[in-house]
């Protein structure tokens, strides 16, 4: 049971959350211009990261609002959690960006 | 039966009170106090159980959770509970137990015959053996599961209440024994929220065991003054009886309390509460501090009973005030045992000698043995036991350097009692459970917690420690370290650390294969017990490939008994090691996984049992449909009415009188489980463009429009109508089913990808009950209901919506329609949504209304084709495949899923489509999911075209009819096709899927 | 006006009011229904919505999450529950809830806001007492400890498996449930099996 810190709520279980996948996926300006190909990457594939990975959430349970979380894959670990429309803190690998 | 095997004084019993139990049929006596194992060690009995493959006899080897052959069965009928460990059963008066794995009795057992062919089996001998014929496996199985099966299941409902409750706390303190409590202490005296949870009965683990002095006085004085100082603190939990059963992620602990499986089912049953409690706690830091597990030694013939570990024996002359035996012979290769030994001389047990594995052992403890005149016997081995029901002598030989001989002089010696000491393993089984790393210490061969990622750290012997004083040193500073992580300092002065005297031991020797008289693939030097795994079997498993120790485990199912192997593991690993030349964390560790200890799956489900197993929704009218007769069908968590016979009516009887009422007079609906959102901002028509197919912009106040919404796969996601209620505010309606997830996908576009967007939604599914009224009486009924409203088909006309009053209730009345009749949906806030309900049936009774549920609801739609999102579609289906490009706009730029709809897949014209199906037969009802084929063969497979996803008897139509999914169905319309069934073929004719009114003449009449 | 014999609450054929009450249970449940409850939206950040709001309804908007302002007697006035950071609950008496529509239609006219009306959507379930805490925990995984918990705090979570907000309004202690009315029979029944051990059977 993991336990997910709301930016709004703090932390809260997870039953309390729906998973919304990989975070900062934009939808392309104008779809009709693009490929099959490029469509399709868009639509179905994901990078599946083992490790530091940056998804969305939604506190369906609680205020209902989407937020994205920096979680390791591997166990779990939450390194960060900003409001949509935030820059993600660090580097994407877990560290701070720090060299 | 007496207690012949009770020591006259001592223990933690009540003497004074008796209680009576019963083990395979045979009637004993025991104290309160007792466990089950120690209150049948009382009695003399000493085999307990068969072993799992060879049907050994099998008797006490400890005295807690690492019980692997004491496993019962306790009490019969709805109470019984199979697998326990017997060494964990509290007693109680009137109890009940048996053995398990032992048809038909343990002293004669038909599965002993397994012994005499155990040479056929070996480790694998499930794979080897019953490969082939693939057919028989299940013959196989059947006969070896009855002569192997542990325990066995109830068969009735189990009568007593389980519970489930969250905790949240700053410190969790996983067992009671000397350093728990101390940890406990020290961060309750802090300051902090403590919870402190022990496995057993009292708290003082290991020091209700031994004869350790605390302060100058017995221990179990220091532990009782401590649990009161704990209990007088306000924030402090204390949960005895509680094993921690996992230990998740972000510090998240499972606890089974058994509140009173220490009472008897009567008794149980009066007492108000839960039978047993799964907490789930949330813990800021945890202290593990749960102790040490001994490890055994592996040589021949270990398992006969009368051998058991040296520290059980003692627990049960301390504890239990019972002699494990007359004559021990001690087996050790650490100075612990003598310390057994010695408790049992003063117990009045015969010592015969201590044989000792190491050369010349120097610790004080040896001293002290020798002094009380023991007889120890170093750098000597037991190479055999000896006695079928019972061990009835050792043979002794001096063991060669390197440990691998034992040979020489050999001394019998006759005992009824062998105590084994390998040295101690920590339980880091929950520290693993939390993927903590563990680390190695060669010394002592103990893998011991490493590093965690989480807040957590052990204390006491579960981190390496075995010395009393060292235990309450670090309980203490693991207390402080982790109240102080949450920023309770002490206040004052840290609760001092009582004196207790310690002597040093001398090291350890390590022979993990013991040698015996004969090679060991001719031995029986059990390493796991309970899974009958021998040395053997690891050496055969290491012959043929299976080195790591995943393979090694389920190879041979070591450590894969409901013990989990807990005495086993090590010497396991230890023995690969050896066997393949590596050091023992060179072949790595088993990854402890939860539970700890079985939680029953009673405690599992807690309260969501029966009525309260999954949440129902109801609407207003919910208990008008109940005593009216419904039947409910279950729509995601809701129950909506399915249909209302009437007596002596079947299913089809009611549903064909409730669709013609509805053709032909007036049905009525309870369409309240339907979603409704409420949509405003200025930019709230721009999000119905983008999120349904059609166009939106100029739907006029007051007038309705039905909608398709697509993901951005293409593939149709949900349907219904939305209504412009004023400027910039929309009403939307949504399938019963789809109602959350819709509401959810409107949010997440807006949050995620489109804040600019002017617009709240907020969710009114709840606001309105929801009548809807069909036929070609509802405008007559409806008329009569209302003063403000002009039901006139011109002033009203369909698709648009009309505010007032409808019975006197404010109501907002829809003309929408799901069954192709004239109709209204009536809508008022939901605390009168009774109330008009009985005022519609009031009213509508001199034209026969007739109320229908969702199975008539489903035959009229079909008639008129209209699709149900999720029986007609399944997430495949395009709007193009429901054979409604009409509702999908070419002007519009883009809308969701638009994209999608021109790709390679989507485009092509072989796909899935909606058709309707005729069968030849009129009244045969094709099954819902029947596979359609062109072409029937003699036998499957046969290419499959497609499947039946709607079909229901037309009692209007006078015949059957189905909707299906066809490959290319467009384009097969009149063409018959096939749905082969059990034992014969249905024919039928690809038709339009509209089959009543194709005009559409009586909705806008 | 509509004649209020016709209201029903989703509770009321349970016939909880006529039902005898133990006094050594040490928690209680009761329906509150009817309670006028408006979902208000808006931007918080624009101070004179704010402003708006507050004068209007004659309370500030709470901006911190899971707070609440208000009277502590509800019979005051109108308290406003923090729900989200552009969705508060604006609760008052029974029967309010025409009037306060009516006075916040006339304020938001000027904002990009919404006020809708839920008074039907949830219905209100007490619980209090000594054990409340311990008893709700059975299906509650908020931290209810005084100390995570204050008095006068709310928040969204679930109760068994059903959505819920709770505020806590009495130190006794005593929590006020929301619940969506048509999961009320479900979360009343479980309640009432959770609840049971606290409540003594009389003898006999």
């Amino acid at each position: 049971m993991l336990s997910i810190p709301c930016p709004w709520c703090g932390p809260r279980d997870e039953t309390e959350y729906s998973y919304g996948g990989e975070a900062h996926i934009v939808r392309p300006e104008d779809p009709q211009a693009l490929s099959d190909r490029e469509w399709a990457d868009y639509l179905f594939m994901r990078a599946n990261t083992k490790g530091a990975h940056r998804e969305r959430w939604v506190h369906s349970h609680g205020c209902r609002r989407w937020f994205n979380v920096e979680r390791n894959t591997a166990t779990n670990e939450i390194i960060a959690v900003y409001k949509m429309g935030e820059s993600p803190p660090g580097d994407g690998t877990g560290g701070d960006g720090a060299p | 039966m007496t207690q012949r095997q009770r020591l006259a004084k001592g223990g933690r019993i009540d003497r004074t009170r008796l209680l009576s139990f019963t083990f395979d049929g045979r009637s004993y006596k025991g104290y309160a106090g007792d466990t089950l194992a120690s209150a049948l060690m009382a009695n003399g009995v000493s085999v307990l159980g068969r072993s799992f493959k060879y049907h050994r006899p099998r008797g006490l080897f400890g005295a807690g959770a690492e019980e692997p052959n004491a496993i019962v069965q306790l009490e019969e009928g709805p109470d019984t509970i199979p697998n326990l460990r017997a060494t964990q059963v509290e007693l109680y008066d009137g109890l009940m137990a048996s053995s398990v794995n032992a048809w038909p009795g343990l002293d004669w057992d038909i599965g002993e015959i397994n012994s005499l062919f155990s040479r056929v089996l070996p480790a694998g001998f499930y794979y080897k053996t019953f490969m082939w014929p693939a057919s028989f496996w299940m013959k196989y199985e059947e006969v070896i599961r009855r002569a192997a099966g542990l325990g066995r299941c109830p068969e009735h409902p189990d009568p007593d209440t389980y519970d489930k409750m969250h905790a949240h706390c700053d410190v969790l303190v996983v067992g009671g024994g000397p350093a728990g409590l101390m940890a406990a202490l020290t961060a309750g005296k802090a300051g902090a929220r403590v919870i402190l949870a022990d496995e057993q009965t009292e708290f003082g683990g290991a020091l209700l065991d031994r004869r350790n002095a605390i302060d100058g006085k017995p221990a179990a004085d220091w532990v009782a003054a401590a649990v009161a100082e704990l209990e007088a603190m306000e924030d402090v939990r204390l949960l005895p009886r509680t094993h921690a059963a996992g230990y998740y992620e972000h510090n998240f602990l499972t606890l089974l309390e058994r509140k009173t499986d220490h009472l008897h089912p009567v008794a149980r049953r009066r007492t108000p509460g839960p039978r047993q409690r799964l907490w789930k706690v949330r813990a800021a830091q945890v202290v593990l501090a749960t102790g040490a597990i001994e490890r055994p030694l592996v040589f021949a013939d270990n398992d006969r009973p009368g051998v058991m570990l040296a520290s059980a024996a003692q627990t049960y002359v301390n504890r239990y005030g019972v002699k494990p035996g007359s004559r021990a012979v001690v087996f050790t290769n650490n100075d612990s045992a003598y310390a057994a030994a010695m408790d049992l001389h003063d117990g009045g047990v015969d010592i015969a000698a201590v044989v000792d594995l190491r050369e010349n052992p120097g610790g004080a403890l040896v001293t002290e043995a020798r002094g009380k005149g023991i007889t120890v016997l170093d750098g000597r081995a037991v190479v055999a036991t000896e006695g079928r029901k019972r061990v009835q002598a050792v043979d002794v030989a001096p063991l060669s350097a390197d440990g691998r001989v034992a040979e020489g002089a050999h001394r019998r010696f006759e005992c009824d009692l062998v105590l084994v000491s390998g040295g101690w393993n920590p339980a880091v089984h929950l520290f693993s459970h939390a993927g903590g790393k563990l680390s190695f210490e060669p010394d002592r061969a103990q893998f011991l917690p490493g590093t965690t990622p989480l807040p957590c750290r052990a204390a006491g012997s579960a981190s390496g420690d075995i010395q009393l004083a060292q235990c309450l040193a670090n309980g203490q500073k693991a207390g402080e370290v982790a109240a102080a992580a949450n920023g309770f300092r002490r206040r004052g002065r840290l609760p001092g650390i009582p004196q207790c005297d310690d002597v040093a031991e001398g090291p350890m020797r390590h022979v993990w294969q013991v040698p015996g008289r004969k090679p060991a693939a001719q031995l029986k030097q059990f390493v796991d017990l309970q899974h009958d795994v021998t040395a053997a079997d690891v050496h055969l498993a290491a012959r043929e490939g299976y080195e790591s120790v995943e393979h090694l485990k389920r190879y041979t199912t070591l450590g894969m008994g409901t013990d989990q192997g807990k005495t086993a593991n090590i010497n396991g690993l230890a023995i690969m090691a050896e066997t393949l030349g590596r050091d023992i964390p060179g072949v790595g560790t088993t990854t402890f996984r939860p539970p700890y200890t079985p939680v029953t799956l009673g405690a599992m489900a807690g309260r969501d049992v029966g009525a309260l197993a999954d949440p129902v929704r109801r609407t207003p009218m919910h208990h008008w449909h109940e005593t009216a007769g419904a039947l409910f069908e279950d729509v995601g968590q809701w129950k909506r009415p399915w249909y209302y016979p009437k007596q002596g009516e079947s299913m089809q009887d009611a549903v064909d009188r409730e669709c013609l009422a509805t053709r032909n007079a007036i049905g009525v609906l309870d369409a309240t489980t339907l979603g409704k959102i409420d949509i405003q901002g200025p930019d709230a028509a721009e999000l119905l463009n983008r999120v349904y197919t059609n166009a939106w912009s100029k739907l006029a106040v007051g007038r309705c429009r039905y909608g398709l919404m697509l993901g951005e796969d293409g593939m149709v996601m949900d349907d219904g109508v939305t209504t412009c209620l004023g400027e910039n505010h929309y009403l939307m309606t949504t399938t019963t089913g789809n109602a959350a997830r819709v509401m959810g996908w409107l949010e997440e576009w807006l949050q995620t990808e489109w804040p600019d967007l002017k617009v709240y939604l907020n969710s009114v599914s709840e606001y309105w009950a929801t009548i809807a009224i069909a036929g070609p009486f509802a405008r007559e009924l409806l008329a009569e209901l209302t003063d403000d409203i002009d039901v006139a088909n011109e002033a009203f006309p369909f698709m648009s919506l009309r505010s007032g009053t409808v019975a006197g209730i404010p109501a907002r009345v829809f003309r929408i329609s799901f069954t192709g009749e004239v109709s209204f949906e009536i809508n008022v806030p939901s605390t009168y949504g009774l109330a008009m309900w009985n005022a519609v049936m009031m009213a509508g009774e001199k034209y026969g209304i007739t109320p229908f549920g969702t199975e008539t609801m489903h035959v009229l739609r079909a008639e008129k084709g209209y699709i149900i999102v999720g029986q007609d579609t399944d997430g495949t289906i395009t709007p193009g495949d429901l054979g409604m490009d009409w509702i999908v706009s070419k002007k519009k730029p883009d809308f969701i899923g638009k994209r999608s709809l021109s790709r390679q897949d989507t485009a092509r014209s072989d796909r899935k489509q909606l058709v309707g199906l005729l069968t030849e037969n009129p009244s045969e009802v094709l099954p819902e999911g029947g596979q359609i084929v062109a072409i029937v063969k003699d036998s499957p497979p046969m290419d499959m075209i497609g499947h039946v996803t709607s079909s229901y008897y037309s009692a209007n139509l006078g015949r059957s009819i189905a909707l299906a999914l066809v490959k290319g169905g467009h384009d097969r319309l009149g063409k018959s096709v096939y749905v082969p069934l059990e034992g014969r073929t249905v024919k039928a004719k690809v038709s339009k899927t509209v089959f009543f009114d194709p005009e559409g003449e009586r909705l806008n009449g | 006006m509509v004649d209020p014999y016709l209201r029903q609450s989703p509770l009321a054929h349970m016939h909880l009011n006529t039902r005898p009450v133990s006094t050594d249970a040490t928690v209680w449940l009761r329906e509150e229904p009817f309670r006028t409850q408006i979902v208000l939206r808006g931007n918080a950040d624009k101070k004179p919505f704010r402003d708006s709001v507050e004068s209007a309804v004659g309370c500030a908007l709470p901006r911190e999450p899971n707070s609440v302002t208000g009277p502590t007697d509800l019979n005051d006035g109108t308290r406003i529950l923090w729900l989200g950071p552009d969705e508060w609950l604006l609760v008052a008496p029974v029967g309010n809830e025409q009037q306060l529509m009516e006075t916040l239609a006339d304020t938001l006219t000027k904002f990009h806001a919404a006020a809708v009306d839920v008074s039907e959507s949830r219905t209100v379930l007490s619980v209090g007492g000594p054990s409340a805490s311990e008893a709700l925990a059975k299906g509650c995984s908020l931290d209810l400890h005084p100390r995570s918990f204050a008095t006068g705090q709310c928040a969204q979570s679930e109760i068994a498996r059903a959505h819920a907000i709770y505020h806590k309004v009495g130190e006794d202690p005593v929590f006020e449930l929301y619940i969506h009315r048509s999961y009320a029979e479900y979360v009343w029944m479980w309640l009432e099996d959770a609840t049971g051990e606290y409540v003594p059977v009389a003898e006999g």
